[in-house]
């Protein structure tokens, strides 16, 4: 009860010091309670990105926490490490120093767009495998908390790999001040004498967020949202022309397609799997510092979870464009539920029943995801003589099982 | 073949939308009902060529698909209509330079 009243204390101490935004700190706590937790930060200059990810760090670390900043010119003996001289003449062993970025448990990434791609690299591999490589030793790297800020829009930018950004958990979009909250920053810089960062305390200890972290991971998840967790994040990668390997990639390879007004044809590259584990980890800590986490707090977390793994297939806002998308989904996990999707897929798992069957096979021509569990059941049945192949919704639709996804 | 978990989910969706299953038909209970149990002809229609009967009744992710179309469509179609008026305007150059070009070698 103790860890959580501190984590909530941490949310409340930033709220008092950070006007506005008030999901994302939410959000960017939930996400502080896995190990190793990613944030990223990306909004327009001057709407306090780097103050947040600083009073996260303090919030957290307190002095044991290291900012780069990509405006400045990072070297690779300052994100990973150096050769000790002396020991290299005196000894002729190769030494390394660690960086303090690597030692600290705090780890801030300020404009992380200006980061060359060298510097990128080898931050990537941390966040890959909690691991460093200077001069050819290998350090494992304690848990950590990463928090990085961006701003898209500066002109000074590397373009980083989608799968760099893929690293982060969450990515959240930072909004300006209202007049109203103008006012209340006015009233917060006049109390803090101008320096919001410094006067931030330690709220919780490391250890105390690495006990808070294993409690979490211990949390079991309600297997109702697990699974839509899952089809959620299903929805945004199937595609029943392969686009995960197709050389043609949407809209050119939507052309025809029978579904090709679903949400699968407005993405162009689709989701990885780390999307799902960013999910459920967020489930998880609401779970935990909540005591509960439904659908509808899903959903609104998906929006920080999903818009930077993905490529959509026009843009005009992202974020708008996302919340369109996530409506649609909505609209759809509704339509699967009056239909009885999923218990007619139970009853299809314990056995082949032609009426439910029937019933699976209208879903299924407007349920992409749906269709894809129905299409394996087809197989086993066909390879069990219960059904003929010309009987199955792949012959009757003319889609093509993809040899690797048949069952044998 | 399916994993725990996966059956788990299928069996608690199933005990919260229970079937009545009796030989070869297949019903439930709708307490909130807001669409008919049959699937919608109209996309049948659509997809498959059958005919359609005389009243449609359509389902609001349907209707929201149809909707959505229809936006792109229209946005298609203002791409295109730019497109032309490009297209008519260099044809326009294109003839007032033959035309110019055939005065001229006359």
């Amino acid at each position: 009860m103790e860890l959580k009243n501190s984590i909530k204390d941490l949310e409340r101490e930033i709220k008092t010091r950070f006007v506005g935004n008030e999901e994302a700190i939410r959000i960017m706590v939930l996400n502080q309670l896995h190990p190793r937790s990613t944030t990223l930060i990306r909004a327009p200059r001057g709407v306090g990105k780097s103050t947040l990810m600083l009073l996260m760090l303090k919030g957290l670390c307190g002095d044991d926490q290291v900012v780069v900043s990509g405006a400045s010119e990072v070297k690779r003996g300052e994100i990973l490490g150096r050769l000790h001289i002396p020991s290299l003449e005196k000894e002729g062993v190769e030494r390394v120093l660690l960086a303090a970025f690597v030692k600290a448990r705090g780890k801030g990434l300020d404009e992380v767009n200006r980061l060359n791609p060298y510097t990128t690299a080898n931050i990537h591999h941390l966040m890959q495998f909690g691991e460093v490589w200077a001069y050819g030793q290998r350090t494992h790297v304690e848990d950590y908390t990463l928090v990085a800020n961006e701003n898209p829009m500066d002109a000074t930018s590397f373009v980083h790999s989608p799968p760099f950004y893929d690293r982060f958990d969450v990515c959240l979009f930072l909004t300006s001040l209202t007049l109203n909250e103008k006012f209340q920053l006015q009233g917060l810089l006049d109390k803090y004498g101008q320096d919001l960062v410094n006067s931030m305390p330690q709220v919780v200890s490391f250890e105390g967020l690495e006990d808070a972290r294993k409690e979490v991971a211990d949390v079991d998840v309600d297997p109702d949202l697990t699974g839509y967790i899952n089809l959620l994040v299903r929805d945004f990668q199937a595609c029943i022309r392969e686009k995960e390997t197709s050389e043609v990639k949407p809209p050119a390879l939507c052309e025809g397609c029978h579904f090709i007004r679903d949400v699968c044809g407005s993405i162009k590259e689709p989701l990885s799997e780390r999307a799902t584990v960013a999910l459920m980890h967020l489930v998880k800590a609401a779970v935990w510092l909540y005591g509960k986490c439904d659908l509808e707090d899903l959903f609104r977390m998906a929006l920080w979870v999903l818009p930077h793994r993905v490529t959509l297939v026009r843009t005009r806002n992202l974020l708008a464009d996302f919340q369109q998308l996530l409506e649609r989904e909505r609209v759809k996990m509704e339509d699967r539920n009056f239909r009885r999707e999923w218990p007619l897929l139970n009853e299809l798992v314990k056995g082949f029943n032609s009426a439910a069957y029937r019933l699976a096979k209208d879903a299924a021509v407007e349920d992409i995801s749906f269709a894809e569990e129905l299409v394996k059941l087809e197989d086993r049945w066909v390879q069990e003589a219960i059904l003929r192949r010309e009987e199955t919704l792949t012959a009757q639709m003319g889609w093509r099982t993809p040899i690797h996804r048949r069952v044998l | 073949m399916t994993n725990e978990k996966f059956r788990k989910f299928l069996e608690v969706q199933a005990r919260r939308r229970p079937l009545r299953i009796s030989g070869d038909k297949v019903s439930w209970e709708d307490k909130d009902r807001r669409f008919p149990s049959q699937p919608s002809d109209f996309l049948e229609s659509v997809y498959l060529g059958k005919d359609l009967q005389n009243t449609v009744v359509m389902e609001r992710s349907v209707a929201a698909m149809l909707q959505h179309r229809l936006t792109e469509l229209e946005r298609e179609n203002e791409h295109l209509r730019k497109s032309v008026k490009i297209l008519k305007i260099i044809l326009g150059v294109v003839v007032a330079v033959a035309a110019i070009l055939i005065l001229w070698a006359l």
